[in-house]
């Protein structure tokens, strides 16, 4: 029965029309937090990611509130500028006052999202049901997501590989050691700043599909996931955007067989459970084989011991 | 009582509560903690329903409070193993457990409770809920639940004071005295948790971070003593708590939204106009100090280059120093005021004799 549908899900996406968007825009989101995620987690910025989101949620409001039409691209350009700004404040406070960069995040999303809430509900008392659409970017919709929305997110997804090949080898000494890259005459300010402006291009994506909340989990877990797996940044990005795509793609079919499922708690779920089976199963560092490791070592000692004093009683 | 009062009282009975557990998280840098465990309480807060069948108080916090401690347990665990960073523990933790309990909400059509209301709560609700004993009413119930939460955590402080601060500015101090900020650590995590599910029920979950992190991060920038830190916390809390709900009334908007927008505008005008650390006093000092540099720099010119035939004015110290007439001039008035310059009948500046030591101060030392 299960596997039945299943199957059916998954011929679904080569036939049916709104799942194979839904799939192709949750794989799109998987893909770009996935690789983009590898360097918030490698340069400690790993809740950074979480202020971003939330700060994007105003300017969904009010590029709607002037623009008055749900065109995602526009909505997106809201969102990507008010992240863009978050951030901005979050680094404001960090370097100006003696505040640390936890509180500073907490601040930033925690403000911001209140915004968002006052200008939505703003717009829900001038506007009515029109507004409807918008609560969607909380948790993501992604059944909501139809053949434009999906090709503005391809766009989008492709602007970022871009910058992330042209870029690639400035981002790795950037972020693996800041202060050669400068040394050798890299712009590191700019660098991080382009490098943030892709994440925050990441973080719009992932407000269809996963929505503000949850997109923390995207752009870390899958990067933690492939962290315990490979430890070269090239093909930890790319198993990263692969785990990625798998939880986008599994994630929005499970939830498409299920009514009234938001899509991003069942892609956060998928994603979070790949990292556990990474923690536990990882030839080199996972849980089972350090434990297994562990205990053959332990024999092994005890056995020698064991021969040792074996040996000074015989020769007492 | 009326319920626009009710409604005041739970606000600011939530925001002191936030705001005074919220100094420690934010000393002890662990504010992001507290995000994980707002999030969090949802899942305890959902099974707890699912299990006694409704919205009883006592399970509710119950099933909240075990699932803040999860939180905390389960992101050490990730961090201890040391495969992970703890910001990234922390950021994959909450998100998996939220999004577990926004699956439960979603699914389960007997749950009371709206997933958008998670996040920015229904405080508008307040009044309606009244609590009773013995069929008989005696007020809102969340008045009652709060104030009884206030009562615990002033306890709380007020006891573990002492414990309290010294494990957070010296946890090795602390553990040398004996004073296990282990245990410290784990009770103001269970105090967290209790608040947050508390006013979770009436404000939702990212306004229990904004009253835990914003009020108590602006009087960090106010004062440099913990004792004060507190108070002034909580004032700024229920500050911003009042004056949200009035616009929240004028504007027709989200009276949890326009609280956390209170705060942080409340906090912005402490960053900018704080009297030590805000950016115009940051400002204002490093311009002074750039002045007395300034002042400085000339005198020490004036000191090498003191010839009888050289003409030394305001605007052949702007083309030596490469600095604007008017600020040479600026700078210059300033050192004639202070006599560590004076004029000679044809206009040349010389030095007096006090700006002479000055002068040979700065290029000794």
């Amino acid at each position: 029965m299960v596997l039945e549908e299943i199957l059916s899900v998954l011929v679904g996406i080569f036939t049916d029309y709104t799942l194979r968007y839904v799939a192709l825009g949750s794989a799109i989101l998987g893909i770009t937090s996935g690789a983009l995620g590898c360097f918030t987690l490698l340069r400690k910025q790993s809740l950074f990611g979480d202020a971003l989101s939330h700060a994007a949620l105003p300017g969904i409001g009010i590029a709607y509130l002037f623009a008055g039409t749900k065109d995602s691209m526009l909505l997106m350009l809201g969102a990507a500028v008010f992240a863009w700004f978050g951030g901005i404040v979050t680094l404001g406070i960090t370097s100006t006052t003696r505040i640390k960069q936890d509180a500073a995040l907490g601040i930033t999303l925690s403000v911001f999202f209140g915004m968002g809430i006052v200008i939505l509900t703003y717009l829900q008392s001038i506007g009515g049901a029109s507004q409807g659409g918008l609560d969607r970017f909380l948790f993501g919709q992604a059944a909501a997501l139809i053949e434009s929305d999906v090709i503005n997110l391809g766009i989008l997804a492709a602007g970022c590989f871009v910058v992330l090949i042209v870029f690639f080898k400035e981002f790795k000494i950037a972020t693996f050691d800041g202060a050669f890259a400068q040394s050798l005459g890299y712009p590191t300010k700019y660098l991080g700043a382009l490098l943030t402006s892709v994440i925050v291009v990441a973080v719009v994506i992932g407000l269809h599909t996963v929505g503000v909340v949850l997109m923390v989990a995207m752009l870390i877990a899958p990067a933690a996931a492939a962290r315990q797996w490979i430890s070269g940044l090239k093909s930890m990005l790319i198993l990263s955007a692969i785990f990625g795509g798998i939880s986008g793609i599994v994630g929005s079919m499970i939830s498409s067989m299920t009514e009234g499922m938001s899509t991003g708690p069942v892609i956060v779920i998928t994603i979070t459970a790949i990292l556990g089976i990474s923690l536990v199963f990882s030839p080199k560092q996972g849980y089972l084989f350090k434990y297994l490791r562990k205990k053959r070592n332990y024999q092994g000692n005890s056995s020698k011991i064991g021969n040792i004093s074996e040996n000074g009683r015989s020769r007492g | 009582m009326s319920s626009d009062l009710i409604i005041i009282g739970t606000a600011v009975l939530v925001a002191a509560n936030c705001a005074s557990i919220g100094a420690f998280l934010v000393l002890r840098q662990m504010a992001m903690m507290s995000d994980a465990i707002s999030h969090a309480v949802l899942l305890g807060i959902v099974i707890a329903v699912f299990v006694v069948g409704g919205r009883e108080t006592v399970p509710v916090i119950v099933g909240g409070v075990l699932s803040g401690i999860l939180t905390v347990s389960l992101v050490e665990l990730l961090y201890r193993t040391g495969r992970l960073k703890k910001d990234s523990s922390i950021g994959i933790v909450f998100p998996f457990l939220f999004a577990i309990g926004v699956i439960l909400v979603t699914q389960a059509g007997n749950v009371h409770v709206d997933a958008q209301h998670v996040l920015y709560g229904s405080i508008e609700f307040a009044p309606f809920d009244t609590l009773y004993v013995d069929e008989i009413n005696i007020g809102s119930k969340s008045l009652w639940v709060l104030g009884i939460l206030a009562v615990a955590n002033i306890s709380f402080i007020s006891i573990l004071y002492k414990e309290l601060k010294i494990s957070t500015f010296d946890a090795s101090f602390a553990v040398s005295v004996g004073l296990m900020p282990v245990l410290i650590h784990y009770l103001l995590m269970i105090m967290v948790a209790t608040t947050a599910v508390v006013a979770f029920e009436s404000v939702g979950a990212i306004m229990v971070i904004a009253f835990f992190i914003v009020p108590a991060a602006g009087s960090y920038l106010l004062t440099d003593r913990l004792s004060r830190m507190i108070p002034l916390s909580v004032t700024l809390g229920i500050v911003s708590a009042v004056a949200g709900y009035l616009f929240a009334l004028s504007a027709d908007v989200s009276i949890a939204g326009s609280m956390a927008t209170m705060a942080g505008i409340v906090f912005g005008l402490i960053w900018v106009f704080a009297p030590h650390r805000g950016l115009v006093s940051r400002w204002r000092r490093n311009s002074k100090q750039r002045f007395e540099v300034d002042v400085g720099i000339m005198l020490t010119h004036l000191n090498n280059k003191i010839e009888p035939h050289h003409q030394l004015t305001s605007s052949s110290i702007s083309d030596a120093l490469g600095w604007t007439i008017e600020y040479s001039r600026k700078v210059c008035e300033f050192s004639l005021d202070e006599k560590l310059v004076k004029k000679d009948e044809s206009g040349r500046l010389l030095l007096t004799e006090s700006g002479r030591k000055k002068a040979e101060h700065y290029t000794s030392g």
